[in-house]
């Protein structure tokens, strides 16, 4: 099951942009541009494992937002255009899980969504990609039902590259995140581990090599 | 030196030198008066012992006495009128006296000849006056016989150095009384002036609301008055400063927020046009979608620097009013229809005296807006009367508290409704300053769910 995520932003181009990031790398959304729209439809939903609330809304303010959202047990990120401390402040003690100041990058907010998902344990672990599935939690991948030994580092190149499906990830990206920031190693380790993966799953074509950058996961729709 | 000071020195100076002068000049009057007095005592004194005994002796005399007897009749005579101060010389011989001076010694040799002889002198620390005259006495027909009076006058001497120490020291009290008080009322009249100086220095910390005390009519009060009054213009012009510091602040944090949101919302789908895989036509939707919003942004701009040099001068004219109605009915036709919104023209006012191209796009604004608040098949009224020109509307109105903001930069009555229509949020902040420029008045006039009516009164 991915995890579902609850959007509230006034301004509708952010908010659709945001969208659009999140269901291509394999979230759920609701986005709603009113505050009280959304306690309202919360009612009746409130299935959510993460709201994006921005905190100058029409309706409820963000901040007002985040009785409701405590009250149904879903972890917030505010995302606000407010760069002072003193909001900051104020969101995190009432409870917020995290802070993103606008204007701020694509992948900052989906590491921070994930971040705020495995911290509050409502991280899907398995993920899916055609006939993959990536087990991250008990690190097992099965490729049409049948099971494939992956190196672990080639198996976290993997796991990162389904994470952020159709997206660009930067070798500086997956250094970072597999051989941690103290790595002091050439860049190129990761083009072999790419390679290797590519290879062993017959993923020419669906890992793209985005040239001067990174990889990409391409799930094309025909 | 502070002002109380220079001035109590100066009067101190002039006390003391007028106090010394008339004490020196009074005293000075006092001590001749007293000497000469004396004097005239001391001569009626001698003048009457000479005649006296002049005449008693010539009385006594016979003819034929003896030398001894003269000698002793005329000691005799002379020491029956005599005192202590009584001396009787003959050919400058002393024949009678009590006093240890003798009154050759100091009476010079000129005068030892004359009739009358005076001496004035300090002998041996002591003041002496000596008075003398020739008498005739028939015995003694050829010698030179002179009656004596030597005064010691040093009690007067000292009477006078007694009277001039006690002036010295009523100087002094005087002095001293004077000083005190010429320091006291310098210090009450610059006080005013002290507190005048505290106030202004207060002032100059920033406590611009205070103020000076105004105690008398005199010079120090009117200026007391007068530096009120600057103080009041300065605190006027202060706070005029301040809340013009202020709204501009306000109004370059929004600016700020006004460009930071869509700029944000580029940025992230920059973001995502470069590390998603897209289709070519959701690329391409996104892309215009961008465009779009660089428009929208580039709009901004230049309603935001039209609105920042809208300085220069306006070229007003006669306009023909049903002219700019025209002009108005041709820029907003397209929107209009698009809404299925009527504009209904009422001009009964030939031409007024303004800047065509601006009040144009004000006109056009205000029609806009009306249209925005109005649902389809309304109608919307451009009317002209008088000096007023008035844009009615049976749209939604605006509520009483948000009446006052609309002008404010940036203000949307209903944010996410004017930002789909294109607004930006500064046709009504752009409007009432083309309108004030022309020294005209926006008058807006509004009942929520019945309409807005918005007037410009111009002047006349």
């Amino acid at each position: 099951m991915p995890n579902r995520i609850l959007i509230v932003e006034d301004d509708n181009s952010i908010a659709e942009t945001i969208a659009l990031n999140l269901k291509y790398v394999g979230y759920e959304y609701m986005a709603f541009d009113d505050g009280a729209k959304a306690v309202e439809y919360l009612a009746a939903d409130h299935s959510f494992d993460l709201a994006l609330l921005d905190i100058m809304l029409p309706g409820l303010d963000g901040f007002e937002l985040l009785s409701y959202m405590k009250k149904y047990n879903i972890p917030v990120i505010y995302m606000t255009a407010k760069t002072d401390s003193e909001s900051e402040v104020r969101g995190l003690k009432e409870g917020a899980e995290d802070y993103i100041v606008k204007p701020f990058e694509v992948v900052t907010l989906l590491v921070r969504i994930e971040k705020v998902l495995e911290r509050t344990g409502r991280i899907n672990r398995v993920y899916q990609f055609r006939d993959i599935v990536l087990d991250a939690e008990n690190r097992t991948l099965t490729k049409a039902g049948e099971e494939i030994n992956l190196p672990p580092l080639e198996f976290d190149v993997l796991s990162l590259l389904i994470r952020n499906k159709n997206r660009t990830v930067s070798r500086e990206h997956i250094l970072n995140e597999i051989w941690g920031e103290d790595f002091f190693g050439d860049i190129r380790t990761v083009d072999v581990r790419v390679a290797n993966v590519r290879k062993k799953l017959k993923f020419t074509d669906e890992i793209r090599t985005i040239s001067k950058t990174g990889y990409r996961l391409e799930e094309r729709r025909k | 030196m502070k002002l109380w000071k220079k001035i109590s020195l100066i009067y101190s100076i002039i006390l003391i030198v007028i106090v010394t002068v008339c004490s020196v000049i009074l005293l000075g009057q006092v001590q001749k008066k007293i000497l000469s007095v004396t004097r005239k005592q001391t001569e009626d004194k001698q003048w009457e012992l000479a005649y006296s005994f002049e005449d008693m002796a010539n009385q006594n005399f016979s003819g034929e006495d003896s030398e001894a007897v003269r000698h002793t009749l005329v000691h005799y005579c002379f020491s029956q009128y005599a005192d202590s101060s009584s001396v009787l010389m003959i050919d400058d011989e002393t024949v009678y006296s009590q006093s240890d001076i003798s009154p050759m010694e100091y009476l010079v040799p000129e005068q030892q000849e004359s009739m009358q002889q005076h001496f004035f002198g300090k002998v041996g620390g002591r003041y002496f006056l000596i008075v003398g005259s020739t008498v005739w006495l028939a015995g003694y027909a050829d010698n030179r016989c002179v009656v004596y009076v030597v005064e010691d006058i040093t009690p007067i001497y000292e009477d006078m150095a007694r009277q001039l120490l006690q002036f010295i020291l009523i100087d002094a009290v005087c002095i001293v009384g004077g000083l005190l008080l010429i320091i006291f009322f310098v210090r009450r009249f610059v006080k005013p002036l002290t507190e005048l100086q505290a106030t202004a220095s207060h002032i100059a910390a920033g406590n611009y609301e205070e103020r000076a005390i105004v105690r008398a009519g005199d010079e120090i009060g009117m200026l007391s008055a007068d530096f009120n009054r600057m103080a009041e213009a300065v605190e006027r012009h202060v706070n005029e400063l301040t809340e013009t510091a202020k709204r501009q602040q306000m109004f370059i944090g929004s600016v700020t927020h006004e460009f930071k949101t869509p700029l944000t919302a580029l940025m992230l789908k920059i973001d995502t046009l470069k590390n998603t895989y897209m289709e070519e036509e959701e690329r391409i939707a996104y892309l215009s979608n961008m465009e779009r919003q660089c428009r929208w942004l580039e709009r901004m701009v230049q309603k935001l620097l039209k609105l920042i040099t809208l300085n220069q001068e306006l070229t007003l004219q006669e306009v023909s009013v049903s002219v700019l109605f025209d002009q108005v009915r041709n820029a907003v036709a397209e929107s209009l229809d698009a809404r299925g919104i009527e504009l209904l023209i009422d001009c009964r006012a030939k031409s007024l005296f303004l800047d065509a191209d601006l009040m144009q796009s004000v006109l056009v604004n205000l029609v806009e807006n009306a249209a925005k608040a109005s649902k389809e098949g309304q109608t919307i009224i451009l009317a002209a009367y008088g000096n007023v020109l008035e844009v009615k509307d049976c749209g939604t109105g605006i509520r009483e508290e948000e009446v006052f903001h609309i002008t404010e930069p940036f203000y949307m009555v209903d944010k996410s409704r004017s930002k789909k229509h294109g607004g930006v949020g500064l046709g009504l902040a752009l409007a009432e300053k083309i309108v004030k420029e022309h020294n005209a008045r926006l008058e807006i006039e509004s009942t929520f769910g019945v309409g807005t009516t918005v007037r410009v009164h111009l002047q006349k």
